[in-house]
């Protein structure tokens, strides 16, 4: 996979999670404070992160993860895609 | 179901910051007093810390009528050090031992203890102070002093050194087990005890469990974000966030029908089923996306063969962190649709604090004496139940008839259960 297709399924995953359109979300917009997304919907996204990537997010970095680019950001790092 | 079959509950002995003993226990939660302090942790003359705990003032095993030979001889293994979570599984069971009355072949009672970390507090304690002198030591003097002094400490750790004890001062030798499924090992522990009945191995099975607060645990939690600064556990409501600890523990005494009915026992209820699972996720966060808790609901109340319209109350785990009672009120909410009328929903830990691998036990005995005496509790500090939820706790005290109860828990790991109790 390459880093711009992660991108887009990452987008695509976190979109489908919080119901919002893609053209909506901007990549540093912080869930709680822009888009009003609570931190169950932010669990969720990393269940769905999970399960589309066959990869385990680590349990202290859920807490940190506030918006789609640190989500990428550590989608990234855990798939080893540069 | 054939008779001997039937599991009923025949023994209750509660104890916490707000009492000993079920009756003391029922009337100061009908009075809504919680024993809620501020806990002062010194070291050296010097304050470290300040928290708010639902402190046991003062606990002394020898009031709990536990033959002083066998205190004696605890004391002596452990060089005079008192083994408080061993002191606090045994005066619960003692207290469900003494309230049964039961008079059976000891061989045919059996034993079930559930502790989350028996021992580590003080091990941990002495520890820091062992490690404090040898600091001066190089790698070997370190080693031999720590050796030395913790070898049998470590040994002792092992649960069937707390089995053992507790077993030789009630006089029980039937099949045996201690469990730990963190904060939901209170039900999984009335299970186990059911099934060593079921099986035919004993007649009676006391299950305990215990919990004590410290330092500790205490830092854990807030390191998780998940203690509230004002010292109040609001389940369910717009502002929560996050429970306080609390001292105590429980025991139940179980009992086949056929066994109870033969002494003419006092029966407080049926134990008509549970269903428990194991998430395995992760440890501190449930799985918001899965359905592993609504699953145990359902399937506890078919093994239970009970119609959800039946519950008349449901005491969840309600610990109040922003994350966890939403996992929880989803999973009620799947089950039992938005915002129920029945069953109704209370939420005791305000009263007792948070008493981790205790805390379903502890939880469930109130809930029974709730049954008993047809009066629900409400749950404390929920000035504002959050509509988010869509589940609203009772906030007034209800005198009701109760015929059929739950209680569900949900703890750290995801080991998620839930217990329905009838009356006969």
């Amino acid at each position: 996979m390459t880093p711009q297709e992660l991108e887009n399924k990452m987008k695509e995953l976190v979109a489908g999670v919080i119901g919002m359109p893609l053209d909506k979300l901007s990549g540093d917009a912080d869930f709680a404070r822009d888009l009003d997304v609570d931190s169950m919907k932010a669990i969720e996204i990393t269940g769905a992160i999970e399960k589309t990537f066959k990869i385990i997010v680590p349990e202290e970095e859920i807490r940190k993860i506030r918006t789609l680019n640190q989500a990428t950001a550590l989608a990234k790092q855990l798939l080893d895609i540069k | 179901m054939a008779g001997s079959k039937r599991i009923v509950i025949t023994g209750l002995g509660p104890f916490s910051a707000i009492g000993t003993g079920k009756d003391d226990v029922w009337d100061s939660v009908l009075r809504k007093y919680t024993g809620l302090t501020q806990e002062e942790f010194v070291l050296d003359g010097k304050l470290v810390d300040k928290y708010f705990v639902h402190k046991i003032k003062e606990f002394n095993i020898e009031k709990f009528g536990i033959d002083k030979q066998i205190l004696e001889d605890i004391l002596r293994w452990k060089d005079r050090r008192e083994p408080q979570d061993l002191f606090y599984l045994m005066a619960a069971a003692k207290l469900a031992l003494d309230d049964g009355r039961i008079n059976i072949d000891r061989n045919r009672i059996g034993l079930v203890l559930a502790h989350e970390n028996p021992g580590l507090d003080e091990f941990y304690a002495d520890l820091i102070n062992e490690f404090y002198k040898l600091r001066q030591e190089d790698k070997t003097g370190f080693f031999k002093g720590i050796n030395e002094g913790f070898a049998k400490r470590g040994h002792d750790l092992q649960t069937f050194v707390f089995l053992y004890f507790v077993a030789k001062a009630l006089d029980i030798h039937g099949y045996s087990l201690f469990i730990n499924n963190a904060c939901a090992s209170g039900l999984f522990a009335v299970e186990t005890g059911a099934d060593i009945i079921r099986s035919g191995k004993c007649d009676c099975v006391i299950v305990a469990a215990s919990d004590k607060s410290s330092i500790f645990k205490q830092s854990w939690f807030r390191r998780l974000e998940m203690y509230p600064e004002d010292g109040l556990i609001k389940p369910f409501a717009k502002n929560r966030d996050g429970f306080v600890l609390g001292d105590g523990g429980a025991g139940i005494m179980l009992e086949s029908l056929d066994s109870a009915l033969k002494r003419k026992a006092h029966i407080y209820a049926e134990y008509l089923g549970g269903a428990f699972h194991m998430e395995a996720w992760k440890i501190s966060i449930p799985d918001m996306g899965g359905n592993s808790y609504s699953t145990v609901i359902e399937s506890a109340l078919k093994n239970s063969a009970v119609n959800r319209k039946s519950i008349d109350l449901l005491v969840p785990h309600g610990v109040a962190t922003p994350v966890t009672d939403a996992y929880e009120a989803k999973a009620i909410t799947d089950v039992f649709g938005k915002n129920p009328k029945k069953p109704l929903i209370t939420a005791l830990k305000p009263y007792i604090g948070h008493n981790l691998g205790s805390t379903a036990l502890l939880e469930t005995v109130i809930l029974l004496l709730s049954l008993e005496n047809n009066t629900i509790p409400p749950t404390l500090n929920c000035q504002i139940p959050d509509a988010k939820l869509n589940i609203s706790p009772v906030r007034d005290l209800i005198k009701t008839k109760l015929n059929t109860v739950m209680k569900t828990a949900c703890g750290f790991a995801g080991y998620n259960g839930a217990a329905v109790f009838g009356k006969l």
